[in-house]
């Protein structure tokens, strides 16, 4: 009985202590790579540092799994390779438009708020508040983060309490995909691809 | 666990401003904040210093009434020349005015008062009315005070929100700029995605941004000279915070009423220096009492001097005596007139203040109101701006996967920064009604965690 109980109490602590380095092991993965972008952005602008930041923000994000949510029900409707094509372009859009924006995150600080569990993934809430300018108004980020093997990826992303990136992706394409088709909207994603952002 | 970041990019693609300018004032002279602001302006405004002379000139007009009446006492004396005269009452060989005997000089020096010892009221009442003098001028010093933080407080948010309302403006105005050169050269390469229509619209926002700049360029310099003035400042420079709306106590703002509004205590010193007059003219129907008492001496050395005490010699005569004296005016016809028109000066006082009394409460219930639905449009506006931030985030996202046209994003733009002016706005409004039930309130109503939100 004495050790039943001394089991039970074993299982029990280890099991907490695997609940609570995940969503810690969350918040460094996106700690660890603020900072070493930080770093990188800081040296002078070469070819050389656009690639290794182009390699980064690829390694941020899980662009299969976010399309594969983004696309729900339609995800399995079409074959391996228009799914790849889709998960291509979708990942050169959303790169080509964050690196746009790069320089001028810098003046961004970031407070990490809480890191807890949400099912198979971890959400990590951040808020943003500007350095230079006080008065801009401060952003709340939450990052919805999964384990790929022994990597984290970034899989979801929710601003100031709104709709999320993966909601906002799926309305969107299921509206187009509802008048316009499958091919409708890959046009529509290479046309955009083929124009600078306006943004 | 702060950290430069990266990882906001992914989210920020609509909201990163063009690099703010400080638009706070002068770099060079330290942020000053609203409670230093305050301390300032009560430490200089020269409005408040009158106030404390005026404090001072009543308790002068209430000592002078206290003791003045003690040191009724005269002092005359005279130096002239006479005629020489010699001879006694009985017998006197010369004309009653010898002008050829030549002159000698003559001297006389004397003093008389009274101190009274009875007045039927009349003093008493004279420093009561002197006491509530006092007391009016102490209050309308807290008036001035009171009305001098509001005004210091209503320019500090006028100032906040012109900051706020500028920056955001530069912020919208570089988005703005670039989406319509972005659409400019889509319509010549002509995109079908794009409406020429678009275009119009989004020139039409960028002139209403522009009259909005000219509006908050102005309320910056309006609001910081207002500032200049009240505290004495050659130069103000606040924080650089953004304006955040004050917090209130439910059950205060339902409770606020003017009880401790210096107004009152005013009109209260009024009636109690009116009471004072009409007890004042009711004690004239009787007479002063007093103790009277005279001294003084005469010296003519060129007039023989009658030592006799029943004669009197003007020219070489000492004078002594004290007793009890009395004054008093029987003009008992005039006085009835005169203690009617005291008792309806009285009457008129307290239906002035009634009136007062009536216009102070509808002051608080207006503050009240005008609080009750600024917070409630502020509410609605944090929303809006939280929503329709929310809708840019979505639509900027959208457009730059080829999910959305240019017009969502501009309808989106447009509408972030109509609802986040508003809210702004929202929350300007918000404090100074706040600032204004405090003042109508004497201080009853203040934000549980102060007039200004601590900003890191």
């Amino acid at each position: 009985m004495r050790r039943t109980i001394l089991l039970s109490f074993a299982f029990v602590l280890s099991f907490t202590a695997f609940a609570a380095a995940q969503p810690a092991d969350a918040q460094r993965f996106l700690q660890e790579r603020n900072t070493t972008v930080m770093r990188v952005m800081e040296r002078p602008a070469s070819e050389a540092r656009d690639a290794e930041l182009t390699r980064m923000l690829g390694e941020l994000l899980d662009y299969e799994e976010l399309s594969r949510r983004a696309l729900a029900r339609h995800w399995g409707e079409h074959s391996e390779a228009e799914r790849a094509e889709f998960v291509g372009i979708l990942k050169q859009l959303v790169e080509r438009s964050y690196r746009s924006n790069l320089q001028r995150t810098l003046r961004y600080e970031i407070r990490y708020e809480s890191s807890e569990v949400q099912g198979e993934d971890v959400l990590v809430k951040t808020e943003a508040r500007n350095r230079s300018n006080r008065r801009a108004p401060a952003v709340s980020i939450d990052y919805v983060v999964a384990r790929r093997g022994s990597a984290w990826r970034i899989v979801d992303i929710t601003v100031d309490d709104g709709m999320s990136m993966v909601d906002n992706y799926r309305n969107q394409f299921e509206r187009i995909l509802r008048r316009e088709g499958w091919e409708g909207l890959m046009t529509r994603m290479r046309g955009r691809l083929t124009e600078e952002s306006a943004t | 666990m702060k950290a430069a970041g990266l990882a906001t990019l992914l989210c920020l693609v609509a909201l990163v401003p063009a690099r703010a300018q400080d638009g706070v004032g002068n770099e060079d002279v330290p942020p000053t904040d609203l409670a230093t602001l305050l301390e300032r302006a009560e430490a200089r405004y020269p409005a408040l210093r009158a106030n404390e002379a005026a404090v001072r000139a009543a308790r002068a007009r209430l000592d002078e009434a206290r003791f003045s009446p003690f040191f009724q006492i005269d002092a005359q004396g005279g130096l002239t020349i006479a005629p020489r005269a010699e001879g006694t009452p009985i017998f006197s060989n010369q004309d009653q005015l010898p002008l050829d005997n030549g002159w000698a000089p003559v001297a006389e020096i004397g003093v008389r008062g009274a101190i009274p010892l009875y007045t039927f009221g009349k003093l008493r009442n004279a420093w009561r009315a002197g006491r509530a003098g006092v007391r009016a001028a102490e209050l309308d010093a807290e008036r001035s005070r009171a009305r001098l933080r509001y005004d210091v407080r209503r320019a500090y948010f006028a100032l906040q929100l012109a900051l706020d309302i500028r920056q955001m403006i530069r912020e919208g105005r570089g988005q703005l700029d670039r989406a319509v050169r972005k659409l400019d050269e889509l319509i010549a390469e002509g995109d079908p995605d794009v409406n020429p229509m678009d275009r119009f619209r989004l020139r039409a926002a960028l002139a209403e941004v522009d009259a909005r700049s000219s509006q908050a360029e102005r309320l910056e310099a309006s609001s910081r000279a207002a500032l200049e003035t009240l505290t004495g400042e050659t130069s103000v420079r606040i924080p650089d915070c953004p304006i955040a709306p004050v917090v209130l106590d439910d059950a205060a703002l339902s409770d606020a009423d003017p009880s401790s509004r210096p107004e009152l205590g005013m009109l209260d010193a009024l009636l109690e220096a009116r009471r004072a007059a009409v007890e004042i003219q009711r004690g004239s129907y009787g007479p002063d009492v007093g103790l009277g008492f005279t001294a003084g001496i005469s010296w003519g050395p060129g007039i023989t001097d009658q030592e006799n005490p029943f004669v009197s010699d003007a020219a070489n005569r000492p004078s002594l005596g004290a007793g009890l004296v009395m004054r008093w005016s029987l003009d008992f016809v005039g006085q009835t007139y005169r203690v009617r028109r005291a008792r309806a000066q009285l009457e008129e006082t307290q239906a002035r203040g009634d009136e007062a009394r009536l216009g102070l409460q509808l002051e608080v219930d207006l503050s009240r109101e005008a609080l009750r639905d600024a917070m409630r449009r502020e509410e609605a506006w944090g929303r809006g701006e939280r929503d329709t931030r929310a809708w840019l985030v979505s639509a900027a996202q959208a457009y730059d996967i080829g999910a959305a046209e240019p017009k969502d994003l501009v309808d989106a733009l447009k509408a972030y920064f109509e609802a986040r002016f508003s809210h702004l706005q929202a929350v300007h409004d918000l404090n100074v009604a706040a600032a204004e039930l405090s003042r109508v309130t004497g201080g009853g109503v203040s934000p549980t965690e102060g007039w200004e939100a601590p900003c890191d």
